[in-house]
């Protein structure tokens, strides 16, 4: 784990995090470091980073298409500063693209407009 | 002669006659076969292979019995060529006896239909040395189950490892797995939410008994309804993992013992459960580093039940934002209206900048709201969008 070391976890909140998901220990740390990396260039600082990684340790179980993948259909449907809403619910990075669009498709059907429903993820969606 | 050795042996007399009347061994005279039996038991106990081993063996593959050591020998060697080296191929004998009749050919066929659907070698050899009886199922079916698999929207590359694990799919046919999504369907995941577990716990493909009654009996019993298990399974799929669920107990207990009820308890894990997941300790660090910043049980009790994901943020994000929110006296508002703690302390702080030294406004427990606004009331009301004020 010294990848999370370099990013400045301390080893309490990196056994904390092993101890939540307990997977950690067999993900590749060039995985973990471009996943990671992922969160740098959307903007997250490292408490931020570290805020999401410890509430949320199975972020690190995702595959980095995945992950990219997420992130860019987000981008696409203009939600920008992400590094803010993860920051709120890390969760939101566990979704898939599918269950992003689900969401998607069904606040639009509720008759939700997109700055309305970018709100609901942004401030909202637990 | 021959049938009291295989007595005392340890064969039973169905066994016996099985042995006996198989159709090549029938030919041959007990004298001849007795020489033969004692012969390959030898062999056999010197290799590892215990006495209830080699009567399944020669129950199941009577025709091992007329055949020569040397010949059984060769076998062994060959499978060498496969990376399975003696003790691995004594192993695999023990398991499916039937690879001692399997052509080299056969099962080089077998390593080839697995490469081709992108196993490595060391991949093929664990599958086959958890489920050798993969060697006696047909290539033609095995490709079909796996493109059935990706047809479904399976990962490639996660659907090998799940193989790897679990062998055993490839067992299922599409019957089986309709039947699976039948049941998954009635309990309210639709096919989507079935696939995404399916990927991340493929036993459950195995299973026979009910997801619920099998694997959160102790939570219907803490007073959990069906209704709220399922949405806590979609939301933190994990929870499914043994691991978490041998545990659930005790982190219940955790959280009974820092004083919430069952009622707020099953609140509080049906809104965030991911607090299930979590260790012990890291639940009562949460909950303590909240009480150090001057706040008592009651209130944190307040706190957490009116936004449970409070307890999941990291220790020194809540600190900032505690600090932060009683340097401009609004620790008061943190009780009563906890959601504040979830936002971005980034975006508040920009904002709280904006508006006390931009708009001239004071911020008080009487209009502290307007720092919490949605980004479209936030631009309605001062025209500027979040992007601008991150930037600002």
């Amino acid at each position: 784990m010294d990848i999370l070391i370099r990013y400045g976890f301390s080893i309490e909140e990196i056994k904390n995090m092993m101890d939540t998901n307990i997977e950690i220990g067999n993900i590749e740390e060039e995985n973990i470091e471009r996943l990671i990396t992922i969160l740098e260039e959307i903007g997250c600082d490292s408490l931020q980073i570290k805020n999401i990684l410890v509430a949320n340790p199975f972020y690190l179980n995702r595959s980095l298409n995945d992950a990219d993948s997420l992130i860019k259909e987000m981008l696409s449907f203009k939600i920008d500063n992400l590094q803010t809403i993860f920051d709120r619910n890390p969760f939101l990075l566990n979704l898939n693209v599918e269950d992003f669009k689900i969401i998607i498709d069904s606040k639009t059907s509720e008759g939700l407009k997109k700055e309305e429903i970018i709100d609901y993820i942004s401030y909202e969606l637990v | 002669m021959l049938e009291e050795y295989m007595l005392d042996f340890g064969y039973d007399m169905e066994e016996i006659n099985l042995v006996k009347n198989s159709y090549k061994l029938a030919e041959y005279n007990k004298g001849t076969l007795l020489y033969n039996l004692k012969n390959l038991i030898n062999f056999l106990r010197k290799n590892g292979v215990t006495n209830n081993e080699i009567i399944y063996i020669t129950t199941i593959l009577p025709n091992i019995i007329s055949t020569s050591i040397e010949n059984i020998k060769l076998n062994i060697y060959e499978l060498n060529n496969f990376c399975f080296n003696k003790l691995y191929s004594f192993n695999l004998i023990k398991k499916y006896p039937y690879i001692l009749e399997l052509s080299i050919q056969k099962i080089k066929n077998k390593f080839e239909c697995f490469e081709d659907l992108g196993f490595e070698q060391k991949n093929i050899i664990a599958i086959l040395q958890n489920d050798p009886t993969l060697l006696g199922k047909d290539n033609f079916l095995i490709r079909k189950r796996f493109k059935f698999f990706l047809d479904n929207k399976f990962d490639r590359s996660k659907l090998i490892k799940v193989i790897c694990e679990f062998p055993a799919i490839i067992d299922c046919n599409s019957t089986q797995i309709n039947k699976k999504i039948e049941d998954f369907s009635k309990m309210g995941f639709n096919k989507k939410e079935f696939i995404k577990l399916i990927n991340l716990f493929p036993d459950l493909l195995l299973t026979k008994k009910s997801l619920l009654t099998e694997k959160f009996a102790d939570l219907i019993e803490y007073g959990f309804s069906e209704t709220n298990i399922i949405n806590i399974i979609k939301k933190a799929p994990y929870l499914l993992n043994k691991y978490y669920l041998d545990n659930m107990k005790e982190k219940l207990k955790c959280l009974s013992n820092l004083g919430f009820n069952n009622d707020d308890i099953i609140s509080i894990i049906c809104i965030n459960p991911f607090i299930a997941l979590y260790s012990k300790d890291l639940i009562i660090n949460n909950f303590n580093n909240i009480k150090s910043l001057g706040y008592s049980n009651i209130e944190i009790y307040k706190m957490i039940k009116n936004a449970p994901i409070i307890l999941s943020y990291d220790a020194k994000n809540m600190q900032e934002k505690i600090i932060f929110y009683k340097s401009i006296n609004l620790g008061e508002v943190l009780v009563f209206d906890s959601k504040v703690l979830t936002y971005s302390l980034q975006l508040i702080k920009k904002r709280y900048e904006f508006m006390t030294k931009i708009k001239m406004i004071i911020i008080n427990i009487d209009n502290y709201d307007i720092l919490f606004l949605n980004d479209t009331k936030f631009f309605e009301k001062f025209n500027i969008t979040k992007d601008e004020i991150l930037k600002g």
